[in-house]
């Protein structure tokens, strides 16, 4: 009798440690009391802490919480959540929580199972992303098609009236309006995936002066002020122009938006600065706006997650982040609730 | 040949596409003048008195939907047809449903434009 006993035992175990989702088994403190080998070489070996502080490196239970739910009504439960590997990757879960009880029927730990669901989420993003780049391409084709039509016209009609400057005027707007594809279709390549960057030598201290340019003009009326701290010794990297612009202009719309949306305080700064050192260059961009609470920072770079509501697409950050790792760099983002967000940029002087 | 003088009023935030709809429209016999936002047009109106007005709708910043309002709420200039021009319409039909005091414009033009068919809805309100 005993050798079967211990067979079906072994092989239980072998279907908990093998299963290819992560299984834990926690008590009513959400305390980890067992784990099994996927979730231990993702999130290390944590039995004893609590499932908050390995999943969402945080000091709360998640509200709601699946595990809790199944605790107090004995029902499985599901949600999907973000969760950090111990390497700090975000990883997309479809949580359930199912009971486990003793031979009274009590309910004595939970088990909570996470399938792995990032890559699908991923698939699904680039496609919802694909969505709304089509959307604002195609209305700014009509526009650009409605000036090479224009451009038509002109050259043709100045032909038959033999106005040489109306044929003029028409080519000169023909070639505008192919300037502006040809713009819009390097655009289209930038966002795509696989868009090798076009290297060349960029001033940093120069860029940051164009970009904060660009938010001058609204600094009054939005009541910011707008502090440029730029070291112009700073010095020159490799990069990719363009693609550094739009790092940066997302980075302080960002901050932009924060302060705007932030009725706490009449009057708000941002921080624009640039320093050089041996290897790389640092751009930071700091704002005394609202901040993060510990989830909204976590899943700031996440594609499609933003605090913004309806004004948001949750692409900008992500791109951003792209960008700086395309670079070779990283940006690194500290902020508390009420004590504003600060995001740093770096990037090596050499590409990668 | 419609009778002289008739004015149309182009309003587009991109100068390519106000030049070519005043080109066309001069060589169909009518004055055209033009403007860059809600804000130039509505001076244009004061000033130049047009008898129609051509108006892309999604200018930044809504100038095109405030201008149409200012227009259609006037008593004085309701009357001067507004044929609107645009990329999308959404907006601007969502804008027209939702204000039942706003009347809806003259005539809708999807870019690319169709010229025959801007020319046959102008001939259609002023001659």
């Amino acid at each position: 009798m005993e050798l079967p006993i211990r067979e079906s035992q072994e092989r239980y175990r072998l279907l908990f440690q093998e299963a290819p989702c992560y299984i834990s088994i926690q008590d009513r403190d959400l305390r980890i009391v067992e784990a099994n080998r996927r979730f231990r070489e993702d999130f290390g070996d944590q039995v004893g802490r609590k499932c908050f502080e390995v999943y969402k490196h945080r000091d709360k239970a998640c509200a709601p919480c699946p595990v809790q739910q199944t605790f107090h009504d004995g029902q499985t439960h599901h949600s999907e959540e973000v969760v950090l590997s111990r390497d700090g990757e975000p990883i997309n879960v479809l949580v359930y929580a199912a009971a486990l009880r003793d031979a009274e029927g009590r309910i004595q730990s939970v088990m909570e199972m996470s399938a792995n669901i990032t890559e699908i989420r991923q698939l699904q993003s680039q496609l919802e992303s694909i969505g709304l780049l089509v959307g604002a391409i195609s209305h700014s084709i009509k526009g650009l098609l409605t000036g090479l039509d224009g451009g038509r016209y002109l050259l043709s009609t100045g032909l038959k009236k033999k106005d040489e400057s109306r044929v003029e005027r028409g080519w000169s707007m023909v070639q505008r309006n192919v300037d502006q594809i040809r713009g819009l279709v390097l655009n289209i390549l930038f966002y795509a995936r696989d868009h090798e960057p076009e290297w060349k030598i960029v001033c940093a201290p120069r860029l940051l002066r164009e970009v904060t340019g660009l938010f001058e003009g609204k600094a009054q009326e939005n009541h910011i002020e707008l502090i440029k701290d730029i070291e112009s010794d700073a010095g020159e990297f490799e990069g990719d122009p363009q693609a550094m612009r739009s790092l940066l202009v997302n980075l302080l719309e960002n901050s932009w938006d924060a302060c705007s949306a932030d009725e706490a305080k009449p009057q708000h700064q941002v921080r624009a600065r640039v320093r050089g050192f041996p290897e790389h260059v640092e751009f930071e961009i700091e704002d005394d706006g609202p901040g993060m609470d510990q989830e909204t920072r976590e899943k700031a770079f996440t594609l499609f997650f933003t605090s913004k509501g309806a004004k948001g697409t949750g692409l900008g950050l992500f791109i951003s982040n792209k960008i700086a790792q395309a670079h070779g760099g990283s940006i690194r983002l500290e902020s508390e609730v009420d004590k504003g967000a600060r995001f740093l940029v770096t990037i090596p002087r050499k590409r990668p | 040949m419609p009778s002289p003088n008739k004015k149309i009023l182009i309003v587009d935030d991109d100068p390519d596409i106000c030049e070519y709809l005043a080109a066309f429209l001069t060589d169909n016999g009518y004055e055209a003048t033009t403007a860059k936002d809600g804000v130039e047009a509505l001076e244009k109106v004061e000033a130049e008195k047009p008898d129609l007005v051509a108006l892309d709708i999604t200018m930044p910043e809504k100038s095109g939907v405030r201008f149409y309002r200012d227009m259609k709420e006037d008593p004085k200039r309701k009357a001067v047809p507004i044929i609107i021009v645009s990329g999308v319409s959404e907006d601007f039909e969502k804008f027209i449903s939702t204000r039942r005091q706003v009347p809806p414009p003259e005539g809708y033009i999807h870019k690319p434009v169709d010229l025959d068919r801007l020319l046959a809805l102008v001939k259609q309100h002023i001659g």
